[in-house]
C-alpha cells in the first residue's frame, strides 16, 4: 500500500510537471511570450553568430572576437538584448560586408528603445557619464592606467569596458518560475492586448530586485584594476580587493554569502553613487571619516552600532600595517604559537626519535609488568582509573563542541579554498554554519564555567579539610595544590626528559596521575577557552559591544580569535591527536577518556609514578628494584 | 631429524616475525615523526605569510583573462577559476559582447599544438581573415590546405576530445530527424523519440552547447508522443535548432586518410622536419625557408581551397554525405552565399540586409 502510495505521488507529480511544461511549451509556440519586436532586424548574427569569427593580432597580442552570443538577443537575457546592433554601431560602418575598420561605440550615443506599438523613445546613458566625470573614476583617469598585461582596452574604445561588459538578467528566481508562471497568469487577462514584450519586461523589472552583479563579481570587477600590480603600485595603494577579501566581509562572500557587503555597499552611496564613487577625503564620500559612521550603520548593515564602530578596519592587511598594535598583537600570537606549540612538537618528534631508533628504558619491562599486575588487581584498576566518569563526560562534551566550533569557523579562515566551500555548503549556507558557531561557543562556554564550578567546589572541600596538625588547609593552599599546575617538579622532569631524549641519560622521568604534557594541553583550553569565548562574544554581538569598544579593539579581537584558534587547532589536531590516538604506545587509541582504562604501556612509560604508588599501596611487587626509587 | 628440526623451524618464524614488528614499528614511527614535522613547518609557514607577505586576491577574482590573448586561446574556459567560479564572469575588457567561453581548444590539431600556427591561423587578407577563422571551429586545416585527390574530398568527421573518427555530431542529427517529421507531420515513434533525446542529450553536453538545447532536451524527455502537446513541441524545436548550427559540435571534419579512415592531423613524420626549421629558421635564406616549409609540409596544397570550391553546388565537399540535413546543405551551397563569397572574394563589398537570409525570426 506504501508502495502504491508513493508511485501515485510521483506520478502526479510527473503528470503535474508534464502539464506545467506542456503549457509552458504552448505559450512559447504560440508566441505569446515571443518578442514583438525584433532583435536583430539587419540579420548581423547571420555571420556574427560564429565563434570563431575571430582573429588574432599578434603585435598587440590579442584576440580581436566578433562574436555576438545570439542566446542573448534569442533569448531576451539582457537589457540590451532588444536593441539592434545599428543602435550601437553607426549603420553606415556596418551596412557593407566585410565591414569597414569601425568606430569603437561610444556608449553615450542617443540611441531609440522599441516601445509598443513601434514607437521608438530616445535614451542616453549620458547621465551615467556625467556621475562618472564627478568621482574618481573620471574617463581621463582610466585612460592613463597602465596595467601588468599592457593595454587591456583598444585604442578609443569607451572607457566604460573597463567596469561593463553586455549586462545581463540575473534570474531572480533560479528555477525560471518566474516568467512561465507570472506570464500565464498575465495571460489570463491580457490575451491579446498587451502590445508589449511581457518575458523581457518581466525579466528587466524583478532583475532589479537582485544585484546586477553577485558580490564576487563585483570583486572581479574592482580587481580588474586595484588588484593589477601594475595599477596599485602607480597609485601608491595596496591592493584593496585582496584586503577586502581578507576582512569578515570578503571571506562571507567566498563561501558564498551574497548578502554581505561588497565593495559598492562601503564605497557608493546615493541613486547616483555607483558610478559617483568619490575619493575618500572628500567630504560628500561614504567612507570619509565624517560619513563613514553613518555608511556603517544603514538598516541593512549595522544599524545598532555605535559610532565607535566605524573605526573598525575593513581592509586590514597585516602585511601593509607593520607597526600598528594590530601588526604587534598578531606579532605576539605568534610568537605564543612558536614557543607553545613549538617545543610540544619539538618533544612529540623526539620522543618518536626513540622509538625510530630502537630505544627502550631499562626498567620498562619492569615497569610493565607491574602496570599489568596493578590494573589485574580489582582495587588497583580502579585506582589507576585517571579521569573521573565526570571528567570523562566533559571531556567528550569539550571534543564534540571543540569539532563544532573547528568545523564551522575554521572555513572562515580559509575561505578561499574548496574544502571551505565544501564544508559551509554541507551545513547548508554561511548563515547555519555561523549560528552553529556561535551556539557552540555558547554552550562551551557554559561548559566552560561548569568546569570552573566543579573545580571551585573541590578546592573549597580540600581548603575545609583537616591536615595531620588538625589545622584546615586554606583556600590558597588548596588552589595551589590542584593537581593541573605545572610546579618545579615537572620542570625538573621536563629537563630529565630531554636529557634522555638527547641520549644523556638512560631512563625516562616518572611522571604521576597526570604527565606535563597534559598539564600544559589542560591549561592551554583553560586559557584558549577563555580568550575565544571573550572575543568572540565580542565579535559576534558586535553592535552592543560597539558601545563600550573601540574599532581598533575589533581588530584585536578578531586578530586574537583567528590567531588563537589557529594554535587551538594545530595543538588539537597535531599533537593531542597524536598522543591519544596515534602515539604507538596508544594505537590504535587510547580508552584513558572513554572506559577510563589507560593503555598498560602508556601507564609504564608516562605514568610510572602513579603505578609505584598504587603497586606500594597495594602491596604489589615486581620482584625487582624500581631504578627510581 | 625431522622432529628436532621443528623447534629450530618455529624459532625462526619467530624471530622473523618479531623482526618484521620491529621493522613495522619503526617505520610507523618514523612516518608520524615526519608527518608531525612536516604539519609542523606548514602551520608556522602559514603563520609567517600571515603577518609578512601582502594579500593577494583570490584566484577565484582574478583569474579570467581580461585579455584575450594568444596563449589565453589555446586554453579551455575551465582552466580560468575565475570564470568558473562566477555565475556572469567578466568577459574580456576590450569585449563588450558576452563571451562565456571561446572556441574549443582541439588537442589533435597538429597545425597548432606543434606551437607552428595560431588556433585562429588566418592573419593576411584582411577582409577574409575573420570569415576563414570562422571555418576553425568545424573543421581541420587539412581540409582546405592539404592535397587530396578525390571529388568530392573523402571526410571524416573526428572527436576534439579523442581524435578519433565520429559519426555525424548529434546536432546534425537531431536537426535532421527533427526536419523530416515536421515535413512529413508525422508522430515518431517512440524509438525515434529516444534517439532524438539520446541526440540532444549528447548536443547538450559539448562544450560551447547552448542551455537552449540542453532545456528542448529536457521538455522532449517529459513530453511523451501521445500528449498533445508535443507536436507544437516538435514544430518549436525544428524551428529554433537551426539557430544553433554554429560550427560547434564537439566533432570536427578532415581529410580521411583513407576511404573512412582515421583523419589526416597532421603532416606526417614531420618532428625532425619541424625541429630543424625552428632552428634555422631565423637565419635561413628565402630559398632555404621555403625548402625547410616544404619539408614540413610534405601533403600542402599549392593553393589552399577557397571558398566557392566547397560552397558550390556541386562544391568538393558532400555535405549530405557528412550528416548534414538536406535543409542545411541547402544553405550551405545555395546561391546567395556564393554570390557573396564571389563579391568578396572579387574584393567588392555588398550590403545588407538584401542577400541574407535565415537567422532570427523575425515577428
Amino acid at each position: 500500500m506504501h508502495v502504491t502510495l508513493i508511485r501515485k505521488t510521483v506520478g502526479a507529480r510527473r503528470a503535474a510537471k508534464i502539464r506545467w511544461l506542456s503549457g509552458l511549451v504552448g505559450l512559447i509556440v504560440t508566441g505569446a511570450a515571443a518578442p514583438s519586436i525584433a532583435s536583430d532586424p539587419e540579420n548581423c548574427l547571420f555571420c556574427h553568430q560564429f565563434r570563431g569569427l575571430s582573429r588574432l593580432d599578434p603585435d598587440a597580442d590579442r584576440v580581436h572576437v566578433y562574436f555576438v552570443d545570439p542566446d542573448m538577443t534569442h533569448g531576451l537575457q539582457g537589457p540590451h538584448a532588444r536593441l539592434a546592433c545599428t543602435a550601437c554601431h553607426p549603420r553606415e560602418e556596418v551596412a557593407v560586408v566585410p565591414h569597414a575598420p569601425v568606430t569603437p561605440v561610444n556608449c553615450t550615443r542617443t540611441c531609440h528603445l522599441p516601445q509598443p506599438g513601434g514607437l521608438m523613445r530616445e535614451f542616453s546613458h549620458r547621465n551615467v557619464k556625467d556621475a562618472i566625470e564627478q568621482g574618481v573614476h573620471k574617463t581621463e583617469t582610466l585612460k592613463k592606467l597602465t596595467f601588468a598585461q599592457g593595454p587591456l582596452l583598444g585604442e578609443d574604445q569607451s572607457a566604460c569596458l573597463y567596469c561593463h561588459d553586455e549586462p545581463v538578467f540575473p534570474d531572480v528566481l533560479t528555477d525560471g518560475r518566474l516568467e512561465g508562471k507570472s506570464l500565464e497568469r498575465c495571460e489570463t487577462c491580457h490575451t491579446n492586448d498587451l502590445d508589449v514584450d511581457l518575458p523581457y519586461v518581466l525579466r528587466h523589472i524583478s532583475s532589479r530586485l537582485r544585484p546586477a552583479r553577485s558580490t564576487l563579481e563585483l570583486a572581479q570587477t574592482c580587481a580588474v584594476c586595484h588588484s593589477d600590480p601594475v595599477v596599485v603600485a602607480g597609485s601608491g595603494s595596496t591592493d584593496t580587493v585582496a584586503s577586502y577579501l581578507r576582512s569578515f566581509h570578503g571571506k562571507a562572500a567566498l563561501l558564498g554569502d551574497a548578502t554581505t557587503a561588497n565593495c559598492l555597499s562601503c564605497h557608493a552611496a546615493g541613486r547616483s553613487g555607483v558610478h559617483a564613487l568619490l575619493p575618500h577625503d572628500d567630504p560628500a564620500s561614504p567612507v570619509h571619516p565624517a560619513r563613514v559612521a553613518s555608511s556603517c550603520r544603514t538598516t541593512e548593515c549595522h544599524p545598532a552600532a555605535s559610532p565607535n564602530f566605524a573605526s573598525t578596519s575593513v581592509h586590514l592587511d597585516l602585511p601593509s600595517v607593520r607597526g600598528t598594535l594590530e601588526f604587534l598583537v598578531a606579532g605576539a600570537f605568534i610568537l605564543i604559537t612558536l614557543f607553545t606549540f613549538g617545543p610540544s612538537a619539538l618533544f612529540a618528534i623526539l620522543e618518536l626519535l626513540q622509538s625510530v631508533v630502537g630505544r627502550h628504558h631499562v626498567s620498562d619491562a619492569r615497569m610493565n609488568r607491574l602496570a599489568s599486575k596493578v590494573m589485574e588487581h580489582p582495587e588497583g584498576r580502579r585506582r589507576l582509573k585517571r579521569f573521573t566518569a565526570g571528567q570523562r563526560i566533559q571531556h567528550w562534551v569539550l571534543a564534540v563542541l571543540f569539532v563544532l566550533l573547528v568545523i564551522t569557523g575554521f572555513p572562515l579562515k580559509f575561505a578561499d579554498t574548496g574544502w571551505a566551500r565544501a564544508i559551509i555548503q554541507w551545513f547548508g549556507g554561511l548563515q547555519v554554519a555561523r549560528t552553529v558557531h556561535h551556539w557552540a561557543g555558547v554552550m562551551l562556554l557554559f561548559g566552560f564555567l561548569g568546569h570552573l564550578g566543579h573545580v571551585g567546589w573541590n578546592v573549597l572541600k580540600r581548603s575545609r579539610t583537616l591536615s595531620a596538625d588538625s589545622r584546615a588547609a586554606g583556600l590558597l593552599k588548596a588552589v595551589w595544590a590542584l593537581p593541573m599546575w605545572i610546579n618545579f617538579e615537572d620542570i625538573r622532569k621536563l629537563k630529565h626528559s630531554l636529557q634522555y631524549w638527547f641520549f644523556l641519560r638512560p631512563d625516562r622521568p616518572a611522571f604521576g596521575r597526570f604527565s606535563l604534557k597534559e598539564k600544559f594541553e589542560y591549561i592551554g583550553v583553560f586559557w584558549g577557552t577563555m580568550l575565544l569565548g571573550l572575543t568572540g562574544l565580542m565579535l559576534w554581538g558586535e553592535q552592543f559591544s560597539s558601545y563600550f569598544l573601540s574599532g581598533q579593539i575589533f581588530n584585536i579581537a578578531a586578530i586574537a580569535h583567528t590567531y588563537e584558534a589557529f594554535l587551538a587547532v594545530i595543538h588539537v589536531g597535531v599533537l593531542h591527536t597524536y598522543s591519544v590516538i596515534l602515539s604507538p604506545n596508544v594505537f590504535p587509541i587510547s580508552l584513558a577518556t572513554i572506559t577510563g582504562d589507560t593503555p598498560v604501556r602508556e601507564l609504564a612509560e608516562g605514568h610510572a609514578e602513579l603505578v609505584e604508588r598504587e603497586a606500594a599501596a597495594l602491596g604489589i611487587h615486581s620482584n625487582e628494584e624500581s631504578i627510581h626509587g | 631429524m625431522a622432529e628436532t628440526g621443528r623447534p629450530v623451524v618455529r624459532g625462526s618464524i619467530h624471530r622473523v616475525v618479531r623482526v618484521g614488528l620491529a621493522v613495522a614499528y619503526r617505520t610507523y614511527a618514523l612516518a608520524l615523526l615526519m608527518t608531525i614535522a612536516y604539519l609542523t613547518f606548514l602551520a608556522f609557514r602559514y603563520l609567517w605569510i600571515s603577518l609578512v607577505v601582502p594579500a593577494q586576491t583570490s584566484q577565484r577574482v582574478t583569474h579570467f583573462p581580461a585579455k584575450l590573448s594568444g596563449s589565453a586561446l589555446a586554453t579551455a574556459r575551465g582552466e580560468w577559476e575565475g570564470l568558473v567560479e562566477n555565475e556572469w564572469s567578466r568577459s574580456p575588457l576590450a569585449h563588450y559582447h558576452r563571451l562565456d567561453s571561446w572556441i574549443q581548444p582541439d588537442p589533435g590539431n597538429n597545425c597548432t599544438t606543434s606551437g607552428c600556427h595560431a588556433p585562429l591561423p588566418h592573419n593576411r587578407r584582411k577582409e577574409v581573415r575573420a570569415f576563414l577563422n570562422l571555418h576553425t571551429t568545424s573543421m581541420h586545416c587539412g581540409v582546405c590546405h592539404m592535397v587530396s585527390q578525390k571529388r568530392p574530398l573523402d571526410l571524416t568527421w573526428y572527436d576534439l576530445q579523442t581524435q578519433a573518427p565520429a559519426s555525424p555530431p548529434p546536432l546534425l542529427r537531431a536537426l535532421a530527424l527533427l526536419t523530416e517529421w515536421t515535413k512529413q507531420s508525422a508522430i515518431p515513434s517512440e524509438e525515434q523519440r529516444i534517439d532524438l533525446l539520446e541526440s540532444l542529450r549528447q548536443a547538450g553536453s559539448n562544450v560551447n552547447a547552448s542551455p537552449e538545447i540542453r532545456s528542448l532536451h529536457d521538455h522532449l524527455a517529459v513530453v511523451g508522443p501521445k500528449n498533445e502537446e508535443f507536436p507544437k513541441l516538435i514544430e518549436h524545436a525544428a524551428a529554433v535548432l537551426p539557430r544553433h548550427m554554429r560550427g560547434e559540435y564537439g566533432r570536427k571534419i578532415a581529410i580521411a586518410g583513407e576511404p573512412n579512415g582515421p583523419p589526416i592531423l597532421g603532416h606526417p613524420d614531420t618532428e625532425e622536419a619541424i625541429r630543424r626549421y625552428r632552428e634555422r629558421a631565423a637565419t635561413a635564406d628565402e630559398g632555404e625557408l621555403a625548402s625547410l616549409l616544404d619539408a614540413v609540409h610534405p601533403l600542402r596544397r599549392p593553393e589552399a581551397l577557397t571558398c566557392r570550391n566547397c560552397h558550390a553546388d556541386q562544391g568538393l565537399v558532400n555535405f549530405t554525405q557528412l550528416g548534414y540535413p538536406a535543409e542545411r546543405v541547402r544553405s550551405l551551397t545555395h546561391r546567395p552565399i556564393d554570390a557573396m563569397i564571389e563579391r568578396i572574394g572579387a574584393g567588392q563589398p555588398f550590403h545588407l540586409p538584401t542577400i541574407l537570409e535565415g537567422g532570427h525570426e523575425q515577428k
